[in-house]
């Protein structure tokens, strides 16, 4: 080991780095805060739909926080590896995490996670809002809701969902309650597999986010809506709400994609966290953003620049709705 | 759209006009492939930066041709140093290193080239005439039918584990146990995790492929000064003649290639199925409908070409659900569908309808992407094989440096490093004791994925088992399973009993 | 030693393998025990088969130390005896590279580990071993951190270059 150590030039380099090493952390001013790239963690696998809306927004963000943004995707026990990383991770605003409200914040009350709302995880600012539709493949013989229940009256209708701690989950099984049908839930883990399901015949019908059919185009035929009313009637073939073809008096579900950072960094760093929230709602209104989700098959409608109070407040919503179908979703 | 040869060679010509960006994603596709930990898709993803800037042909070019080359670079170190690439190698290794332990090495991978690059180039033909045909096969083969499909994967752990079948399906059971760890498919909850949240997405894939072959490969080839022993390699030094022979010899599997990337094209057109399925089930076929099963596993070429040309079939067959329906049916396809929103361009049938240049656009250059790698297959031939020559005390070390960072790639875990290591003592012990270790990694590759399908199906009829033989395309599949299953004992009691009743008749030629 | 004992096949080590999966296949069932059915049916089926072969296994392995077919010695498991220590020591580097890679990096550790191992494999003399480590750890690190960007702990070697460019 003698010629390692003596090696003078290898001696300086290291004594260099030993002395950058604490001072690099100590540079970070506010002044230039984000002063790295902003890390997003995306609690789904790549190629979901979070995945494709993240990008459509960090494209136009980088314009106002002149920083890029670097992803991690954390599939896993429906969105609870993803949490649970998150929370390990640094806790100073330049790490945040893309979340889909609706599923997680059903796993997070349902799964044994040691996480809760408000306390530990904070969505400080929504960007998109959408309701959960149930569709068929279009070579379904189902035309209307109407006759997908009569069915279901008869015998189990399978309904592909994305995973059974979900609104649109939530929703079917509220309208089976509602109208006497039976619906009998099939988890396909992800949207991609869900549509795929509905669309090659190998379940009756799909319950997922309004978007995903909507992407699909002429593959999908929207049946029903769970909403007060259908906002976006071009792109659905007019489809009516779940209410109005159900005749229920189900509650609107939706699910909203947001921004979320540990509790703590709004202690800490609140100026921060404003500087986000001040960038997020800049870019949700630039018009390059707006064509970017249109050019993503998405409508435009659903852009929605909900504050934390939305935000917390729907968390808040879908919580109590996870505790009232508990038992349906769990199994036990 | 119609086919006429205007048409056909305006698209090859065009796909051709791109070779400047084909050229660079091919290189970096090989090496993807090579170093365990880098697939397709994740390199795709540390690319994006890159892809996204481009226009979203140029962007689709660059990805295809890095897929497909990273399916033939997975086969490399699978032969030269027993460690695949990537899952979907996993099978090569079975006779590739053998070959290279007999100082074949640069036969063993003129095959696996010659198999990839045909595989491909037929299956992506065979794909741009027959693309709505192949669409329809997701709507027939549904979760019971892909659990039989898996199933013939899984026959494979009884074929390789002839020599002690106890030990080899003690090794595959390990593995299918081992494979069920992780969440569950329903209710998401952690079984057998040891309470580490980094497993509850299941046994990560890359790191145990790390630890079971190029950790435990590491600590074994060890015991040696080098991976072939004094005096069995022909040559250090193989010349130009020599690689451009075996390469040409290549050739005259040329059936079995043809059948085993159809069969790849089939399997990858199913969604959710990928390469990893597709080269297992194909090394099985191919073993099966062998004229000398008994060959297999002790350096047999056809045991390189089925794997090989299987999992390049793969990669158009992996793009058919994504252009034909408009959902990407494996990560790669994902990644790829992500690219085209970006870019506002719409994909599924409307891709055809609008924009049909760039949807059959991708098919050939798939094609224009497999020629566009025949001329990298003979330096490659040439002077890979040199790696066998390197003295162990470098190789494994470099080995267990880089492949720990390719444990580490995937998911960002120092955790997976840790897992790699674990897995590499298994994999140790397994091959000191006589356990084969594929068969533990067939078992986690393949048990997750049976598990899901087969609750998928019994979820969907409502919990009644007689649902596995409620399809007739399953039924048919299930026969043939049995038969796969059955046969060969049969065959080879009626072998032997002929060759009592003619003492002096010999094995016939290889196929 | 008798002749008996010498024509014995150890089975000693052929037992490991067996024994850790059964006891993770009793782990696995009690871990879903409280868990709904569809969570449990393929574990426990599994673990049953498991279970079942390691049986039959054991009870070959019984009737073989019986009939004084196998012994329990480790056989082979080691190696051969002269390169033990080497093979030893790279294990406990390999372990102690995880360890330290969070504090050290990508690139220092991977240079340690290179020169560390050479030189316990017996590369002589010690510039070389250590020569070579230094091209692999930087090459990697070119090849990784600079054009691939990826996710790994930062040590005082990126920090410094990431300062320097």
């Amino acid at each position: 080991m003698k010629n390692f150590v003596r090696n003078a030039g290898f001696t300086a380099i290291a004594a260099m780095a030993l002395a950058t090493y604490p001072s690099v952390p100590a540079l970070a001013q506010d002044a230039d805060y984000p002063d790295s790239n902003i890390s997003i963690t995306i609690p789904t696998g790549e190629g979901g739909g979070a995945d494709r809306d993240a990008r459509a927004i960090t494209k136009v963000w980088a314009k106002y926080l002149e920083r890029n943004s670097e992803f991690s995707y954390y599939p896993g026990a429906a969105g609870q590896v993803g949490y649970e990383f998150f929370m390990k991770s640094k806790a100073d605003g330049t790490h945040l995490m893309f979340s889909n409200i609706g599923p997680e914040v059903i796993m997070l009350e349902l799964q044994d996670v040691p996480i809760t709302i408000g306390e530990d995880l904070v969505y400080i600012q929504k960007t998109s809002t959408e309701p959960m539709a149930i569709w068929v493949g279009a070579n379904s013989k189902f035309e209307t809701l109407q006759q997908l229940i009569e069915e279901a009256k008869e015998r189990p209708v399978t309904i592909s969902v994305s995973r059974l701690p979900h609104p649109a989950s939530i929703g079917m099984l509220a309208l089976g309650e509602a109208t006497g049908a039976e619906f009998n839930l099939i988890p396909y883990g992800g949207g991609n597999p869900t549509a795929m399901a509905a669309i090659t015949g190998e379940v009756d019908a799909s319950a997922l986010p309004l978007a995903n059919p909507i992407t699909l185009g002429p593959e999908a035929r929207v049946l029903g809506i769970f909403a007060d009313e259908n906002p976006v009637p071009d792109q659905t073939g007019n489809a009516p709400t779940v209410n109005e073809a159900a005749g229920t008096d189900l509650p609107a579900l939706t699910s909203s994609r947001a921004f979320a950072v540990q509790a703590s960094v709004l202690e800490e760093y609140p100026e921060r966290v404003e500087l986000l929230k001040k960038t997020i709602r800049e870019t949700l209104v630039d018009p390059d953003y707006v064509a970017a989700v249109a050019a993503a098959g998405v409508p435009v409608e659903f852009i929605d620049p909900g504050d934390q109070e939305a935000a917390m407040a729907e968390a808040a919503a879908t919580a109590e709705l996870a505790t009232k179908y508990r038992d349906l979703l769990t199994g036990e | 759209m119609e086919y006429d040869l205007a048409t056909v060679s305006g698209l090859f010509g065009h796909a051709f006009s791109m070779w400047w960006i084909m050229i660079p994603a091919i290189m970096v596709g090989l090496v993807a492939g090579a170093v365990p930990g880098f697939a397709a898709h994740n390199t795709i993803i540390i690319l994006l930066p890159l892809t996204l800037a481009l226009n979203v042909e140029l962007a689709l070019t660059f990805m295809v041709s890095l897929y497909c080359a990273s399916h033939l670079g997975g086969g490399i170190p699978a032969i030269l140093v027993n460690i695949p690439g990537t899952g979907g190698a996993a099978a090569t290794t079975l006779d590739g290193y053998p070959m290279t332990k007999n100082g074949q090495a640069v036969k063993a991978l003129a095959l696996c080239f010659v198999a990839s690059v045909l595989g491909g180039l037929i299956s992506s033909i065979v794909t741009l005439f027959a693309l709505p045909m192949l669409s329809k096969v997701g709507y027939y083969i549904h979760s019971v039918e892909m659990v039989v499909v898996m199933l013939f994967g899984l026959a494979l752990i009884a074929s390789i584990a002839a020599q002690d079948m106890l030990k080899g399906l003690i090794a595959g059971a390990f593995g299918l146990m081992l494979g069920a760890m992780g969440a569950d498919h329903i209710y998401a909850t952690p079984r057998g995790t040891f309470g580490f949240l980094a497993l509850f997405d299941g046994v990560p894939l890359v790191p145990a492929l790390i630890g079971l072959f190029a950790i435990s490969e590491a600590l074994v080839m060890l015991e040696e000064t080098t991976l072939v022993k004094q005096g069995s390699q022909s040559r250090g030094r193989v010349t130009w003649r020599e690689s451009a022979k075996e390469v040409f010899h290549a050739f005259t599997y040329w059936w079995q290639i043809v059948w085993t990337s159809i069969l790849g094209l089939i399997i990858g057109a199913l969604p959710g199925a990928g390469a990893s399925i597709a080269s297992f089930v194909a090394y099985q076929q191919s073993l099966f409908f062998s004229k000398t099963p008994e060959k297999f596993g002790t350096g047999h070429p056809q045991g390189v070409i089925a794997p090989e040309s299987a999992n390049n079939g793969v990669t158009t067959g992996t793009l058919v659900p994504l252009l034909a329906i408009g959902v990407p049916g494996g990560s790669t396809a994902a990644v790829m569908m992500i690219v085209l929103q970006f870019h506002g361009v719409p994909f599924g049938p409307r891709l055809f309808v609008e924009q049909p240049q760039l949807a059959y656009g991708v098919i050939a250059v798939m094609a224009v992407s497999y020629i566009m790698m025949i001329p990298f297959m003979f330096p490659m031939v040439r002077y890979m094989s040199r790696i066998t020559v390197i003295s162990t005390v470098y190789l494994a070390p470099f080995i267990v440096a880089f492949t720990l960072v390719g444990a580490f790639v995937p998911r960002g875990f120092i955790f997976d490093m840790g897992v790699a290591v674990a897995f590499g003592v298994i994999g140790y012990i397994a091959r000191k004791t006589g356990y084969h270790v594929a068969a533990i990694l067939i078992g986690v590759i393949l048990g997750p994925l049976i598990e899901r399908s087969f609750l998928l199906a019994m979820r969907i009829s409502g919990n009644d088992p007689m649902v596995m033989f409620s399809s007739t395309i399953g039924n048919v599949l299930w026969v043939m399973l049995i038969l796969t299953l059955a046969l060969p004992p049969l065959m080879q009691r009626r072998r032997a009993w002929l060759e009592r009743q003619t003492p002096k008749s010999h094995a016939g030629p290889d196929a | 030693m008798t002749e008996k004992q010498a024509a014995s096949k150890p089975v000693g080590a052929d037992l490991i393998l067996p024994v850790c999966a059964a006891l993770y296949a009793l782990y696995y069932v009690w871990s879903v025990w409280d868990f709904p059915a569809e969570a449990q049916f393929s574990g426990i089926m599994l673990a049953g088969l498991l279970l079942l072969l390691v049986t039959i296994y054991l009870i070959r392995v019984l009737r073989g130390l019986a009939s004084g077919r196998y012994s329990m010695g480790f056989g082979d498991l080691f190696g051969p005896r002269e390169s033990r220590r080497n093979r030893s020591v790279f294990f406990c580097l390999m372990l102690a590279a995880l360890v330290l890679v969070p504090w050290l990096g990508f690139t220092l550790t991977t240079f340690s580990f290179l020169a560390s191992s050479f030189i316990a494999l017996g590369v002589r003399p010690f510039w070389r071993a250590v020569q070579i480590a230094a091209v692999g750890g930087l090459v990697g690190w070119f090849f990784f951190i600079f054009l691939l960007g990826t996710h790994f702990p930062k040590g005082p070697f990126e920090l410094l270059v990431e300062a320097l460019i």
